[in-house]
């Protein structure tokens, strides 16, 4: 409960620093709701002076095309102005997420990649994607109508106490219960977010989790079954969620209370002093005008409230989504990445690797292996051999520099790990969906087309692009469909092959590999060799005769 | 896509027909308690118009000296009452219609789960997507814009338009008639050209989020690749360029409802003055009484509150229609037929060229299984076992005769429409655990009817459970999965054997059934199991021949290796 309120805290902080940054666009936009209610009052006043006029001066409407010029142009003036606030606003709103995107790219850079890959993908993305996106509610809209929700009240009320003090009072009184219907609406919409929320997260999950096991319901014959949980689930959901609206209505009920009774008692007043029956107070100057007027501004009153009140949701969500994302926000994301930092020593042609008593592992207490003592030079090639779970991943982690050392050290060229500039290649290739240029080039930015060709040639994968007919061009889809495993192997093998780096990390290059493929990667691991240390972990062979150095890891007791 | 299936209103009108089927009381209901809230505030500022200007016209004519009537008493009753209709109305109105709407939605998530559960399993299998998942919850999220925003508010304004037109012509024919013909005009051009303009904007803002959201994946799932090369930058440089799509697509429709306020407000402002202008107009050819012509004018006026969200709603449509189109073909699929099937007596299966059984793209392979048989499939990860147990299992079938691989159940292949009869008779423990969000009990007895507690508790000791489930907060009754007890991987592996184990099968199919379990535990729980299986057909695939199976001897015991090519 406690990390929820600091995250809420967090997320609040998070909003008030990106409006912060857009103050200056948000409060044009707020001056332009200002002028808009200026028109507005223009124009009642003369609808209000025009209905005087004919009826009780009984002047013909030919001579007023004046008051109908300006109702007509105020109309539009108004109109024009609302415009310009949303224009405002919503620029205000798109620089604010770009901003905030830009953030959470920054923290990304930031984060070990071990960490990305425990995370899942999709739901970091939809931070970046809907979250973000959930907040143009916010400043589009929220953000300003909360100053116009106090100014436009305030414009109302100095013009209707120019005209009748007493009918101002009655907007006065109710002027004090604003902020109470704030915090009314406040509670209300906080009520039903939090617990609709929860509520419909656990509808959605327990939805999620029967869709996700669909194959075992078949397999056991239960989706019968399954199906009057479903069905049992959305009306259990559906009255609790009643329960909770029902109050929640009634804060807004008590809003829209007050304006009918508000807009009721100014007409009742206004019938009875009109007509002779109140003669205290201000009543005698009242005419048909004022009176009218009155009425008519009477509404606009309490319309920014209303709207507020319906934007209210759009805070909500905002507030949600801010807390989710300042949650894996690093404390600074503004400050530039490391990687800016350091000078590439790529032309450095004798690299160095050096552990000293490196012991390696997750946590603190549970050291993987026996401390690693090594030291590697250019053209040396480290083969890492044990069952699995035994730490050869983990080691191949500290080396990339995605995992501190629990303790001990390890150095490439007298730099800590990270860095420098290295190769890693993970069990399963990244590939993205686009064409070989494309996949090639993510990683190899420099690499020009006839060293893609070479390289290409070179691994045997030629063929598979010159009977495709776009050449290097020829699409790739997502997850590699239609390449074998091998295939795939290869080609990350290749961007290795474009752009290679003084460390050159593998985990399990030829596991599972068909025999063309696994000639082809140790072919291609061979002419890597002289020119960089190569770290790898494998059980093959053929993979261990490359080795100059072995280390031998232990199977592990707790497993 | 062409623009004609853009706008297509096929899926809105799928998903709106399901609604009528269903609730179309509580719809005519909600739409008259919208209505009533309407009129009601149009009532309460007409009637305070009339009011103000017949005292107004009185009070001068007392003042005057002549002996005028007026009751004002009636009137300031019927303002209270507007006062009071109005907030009760609407207090009720959003009470109902979220009533209605959480039941629609119900309605449509059964209707999408029974979809789904028709489908064939082989479409089914990438449910195991977290990201099609995902997708799956906001579109039918998404889905509930479709009353609350696009359906009663359309109507509620069309109803009280029409109404104040019928209330104008009351008092003065044309006016009336007029004003409806115009405002309808005006409504129903704006109407069509404003969906068709923002249908475009938002399928195209939907596919750019997708779009978006998978680059975004994709670059987090080349961090390992990426970071090492010091190439994320690089790589974000792509994400920017698609988020920016994004961010213009959003503005362009946000404009676009802008614009529409902007209309709106102006030809409601038109009206009101033109109403107005009219009233007067004819108030001084003595067709109307002033108070009546000050009335009509703050009716139209009064019209602006149900205009003010009704471009916002609107600006939904896209996206409504974006979810209901994808979300169709879910579950209009129709129940396929359902074909029994003779009990197992002879298994046989071969495989060949398969591209994710690796040694068979070098030779094939071919088996034979009877009852009180067992077979071995080992092999290395990566080397296809799970394919072939899927393929076993029915979960992937062969759609023509001419294919890598062939599963025969007594002799004839097996068939799409006979999975469900299949997997009645088999017991197949996959290879990833599969705990659902619910108690140990119901966990335990998946499918089945009634289950003496007693045979739950014999089949926990087997695996070795029964003391940790005796020690769990609410016992067989305790929850798990994602919210509940979490469960080591151990853990699971033994619920889901013991699950197996209360199942009656002829064949039993375990990929990997010792995973997360340690060796000495799983030569100890194998040899329970090992006595009750016995006179059934029993395949397991390993990665490899654990010491303490019973040796091949080709009679009872065979063993096939995946990795000897």
């Amino acid at each position: 409960m406690k990390d929820q309120q600091a995250l809420n805290k967090a997320g609040r902080f998070l909003l008030k620093q990106l409006s912060q940054k857009q103050r200056s666009r948000l409060l044009l936009a707020v001056f332009m709701g200002v002028l808009a209610t200026v028109a507005m009052i223009m124009q009642w006043y003369a609808l209000a002076q025009l209905t005087y006029d004919l009826i009780i001066q009984q002047q013909p409407l030919v001579e007023q095309s004046m008051l109908i010029l300006l109702m007509v142009l105020s109309l539009i003036l108004r109109s024009v102005l609302i415009r310009a606030q949303e224009h405002y606003s919503q620029l205000a709103s798109l620089q604010a997420r770009e901003f905030l995107r830009e953030q959470v790219l920054s923290g990304w850079r930031q984060t070990s990649a071990l960490i990305h890959s425990q995370r899942s993908p999709g739901a970091a993305a939809s931070q970046l994607i809907e979250d973000v996106e959930s907040m143009d509610g916010y400043f589009a809209r929220f953000w300003p109508q909360q100053l116009l929700a106090v100014l436009t009240p305030l414009l109302i009320l100095i013009v209707v106490f120019y005209y009748n003090w007493l009918a101002a009072l009655f907007l006065l009184v109710a002027a004090p219960l604003i902020p109470l219907f704030m915090m009314l609406i406040g509670w209300g919409a906080e009520a039903v977010n939090q617990r609709f929320f929860y509520q419909r997260q656990r509808l959605a999950g327990h939805f999620l989790d029967r869709v996700k096991h669909l194959t075992t319901l078949k397999l056991f014959a239960a989706e019968n079954e399954a199906l009057t949980e479903v069905e049992q689930r959305s009306q259990d959901y559906r009255q609790v969620v009643m329960k909770t609206l029902k109050l929640a209505f009634l804060s807004s009920a008590v809003l829209e209370f007050f304006t009918s009774v508000a807009i009721a008692s100014i007409a009742i007043y206004i019938g009875f002093a009109l007509f002779g029956s109140i003669t205290w107070g201000p009543a005698a100057d009242i005419t048909l005008f004022s009176g009218l007027f009155i009425l008519l501004l009477a509404p606009e009153f309490f319309q920014p409230l209303r709207n507020l009140s319906q934007f209210y949701h759009d805070r909500a969500a905002a507030m949600a989504a801010a807390s989710h994302i300042a949650k894996h926000l690093p404390d600074d994301a503004t400050k530039s990445p490391a990687e800016d930092v350091f000078e590439l020593t790529a032309d450095d042609s004798s690299s160095i690797l050096i552990a000293t008593d490196l012991c390696i592992g997750y946590q603190p207490g549970d050291v993987l292996q026996n401390p690693i003592n090594l030291k590697l030079s250019n053209g040396q090639c480290l083969v890492i051999n044990g069952p699995s779970g035994c730490g050869k991943t983990t080691l191949l982690h500290t080396l990339a520099g995605y995992l501190s050392p629990l303790s001990g050290k390890v150095l490439l060229n007298n730099l800590p790990m990270g860095k420098e500039v290295i190769r890693y290649l993970p069990q399963k290739p990244w590939i993205i969906n686009g064409s070989w240029a494309n996949n090639l080039a993510v990683l190899a930015p420099d690499a020009t087309e006839k060293e893609m060709h070479k390289v290409l040639s070179q691994l045997g994968l030629k063929s598979l692009i010159s009977y495709r007919n776009n050449d290097l061009d020829s699409q790739l889809n997502e997850h590699g469909e239609g390449l074998s495993g091998g295939q795939l192997q290869r080609l990350a093998l290749a961007r290795v092959l474009l752009s290679p780096a003084p460390l050159i990390l593998l985990d399990e290059p030829t596991a599972s590999l068909d025999a063309e493929s696994r000639q082809y990667v140790l072919a291609a691991l061979a002419a890597l060799k002289p020119q960089c240390i190569l770290v790898i972990s494998s059980h093959d062979a053929d993979v261990l005769a490359l080795a100059d150095h072995q280390l031998q890891f232990a199977r592990r007791e707790s497993d | 896509m062409s623009s004609h299936s853009q706008n297509s209103v096929a899926p809105l009108k799928f998903w709106l027909i399901k609604v009528l089927q269903n609730q179309k009381k509580r719809l005519i209901i909600s739409l008259l308690l919208a209505l009533l809230t309407a009129i009601s505030a149009m009532g309460l500022l007409a009637l305070s118009g009339w009011l103000i200007t017949a005292t107004a016209i009185t009070g001068l004519a007392i003042t005057a000296g002549t002996a005028v009537l007026l009751d004002i008493y009636r009137p300031g009753g019927g303002i209270r009452f507007f006062a009071l209709s109005r907030t009760v109305g609407r207090y009720f109105e959003r009470l109902h219609s979220h009533d209605m709407v959480l039941r629609v939605i119900a309605g449509f998530r059964l209707t999408l789960f029974t979809g789904l559960m028709d489908l064939p399993v082989q479409q089914l299998r990438n449910t195991q997507d977290g990201e099609w998942l995902s997708r799956l919850t906001a579109d039918l999220d998404n889905l509930d814009s479709l009353l609350l925003k696009l359906l009663l508010p359309p109507m509620v304004v069309l109803s009280s338009v029409l109404l104040l037109a019928v209330f104008i012509s009351f008092f003065w024919f044309t006016l009336g008639v007029t004003f409806g013909i115009i405002t309808l005009l005006l409504g129903s051009i704006y109407f069509s050209f404003f969906t068709r303009k923002t249908s475009q904007i938002s399928s195209d803002y939907a596919r750019q989020i997708n779009q978006a959201r998978s680059q975004t994946i994709e670059h987090l799932q080349g961090q390992l690749e990426l970071q090492a090369a010091h190439l994320q930058q690089a790589d974000q440089a792509r994400l920017v360029s698609s988020l920016s799509e994004i961010g213009k697509s959003q503005l362009k429709l946000n404009r676009h409802i802008a614009n529409a306020q902007l209309i709106v407000n102006i030809c409601h402002g038109l009206l009101v003055i033109a109403v107005a202008i009219a009233a007067l107009f004819a108030y001084q050819n003595q067709l109307v009484s002033g108070p009546v012509a000050v009335m009509l004018f703050l009716a139209v006026f009064g019209l602006g509150e149900l205009l003010l969200n009704l471009p916002g709603q609107l600006g939904l449509w896209g996206r409504t229609r974006y979810a209901a189109e994808r979300l169709q073909p879910l579950a209009e699929h129709a129940s396929s037929e359902k074909s029994t099937l003779a009990e197992i007596e002879r298994l046989s299966m071969m495989v060949a060229d398969h591209p994710k059984v690796i040694s068979s793209l070098d030779t094939a392979f071919a088996f034979e299984l009877n009852p009180s048989e067992c077979l071995l499939i080992s092999g290395r990860s990566g080397s296809g076992k799970s394919t072939i147990a899927n393929i076993m299992a029915g979960l992937e079938i062969p759609d023509s005769f001419i294919t890598p691989y062939q599963l025969l159940i007594n002799g004839i292949p097996l068939r799409i429409d006979q999975t469900q009869a299949w997997h009645k008779q088999i017991g197949y423990l996959t290879q990833r655990n599969s705990i659902i969000a619910a108690t140990l009990y119901s966990n335990l007895t998946l499918g089945l009817d009634e289950v003496d507690e007693q045979l739950l508790w014999d089949a926990l000791t087997l695996v070795e459970l029964d003391d940790w489930a005796k020690q769990l907060p609410k016992g067989l009754h305790s929850w798990l999965g994602d919210t509940g007890s979490q469960l080591s991987g151990g853990q699971a592996r033994r619920i889901c054997l013991a699950r197996l184990l209360l199942k009656e099968s002829k064949l039993i199919l375990l990929d990997e059934p010792f995973n997360g379990i340690d060796v000495e535990m799983a030569e100890r729980i194998w040899q329970r199991l090992y006595p009750q299986w016995q006179d059934k057909m029993l395949i397991v695939l390993m990665h490899e021949r654990p010491a303490f199976f019973p040796a091949i001897d080709n009679q009872q015991m065979f063993e096939i290796n995946l990795d000897q090519t």
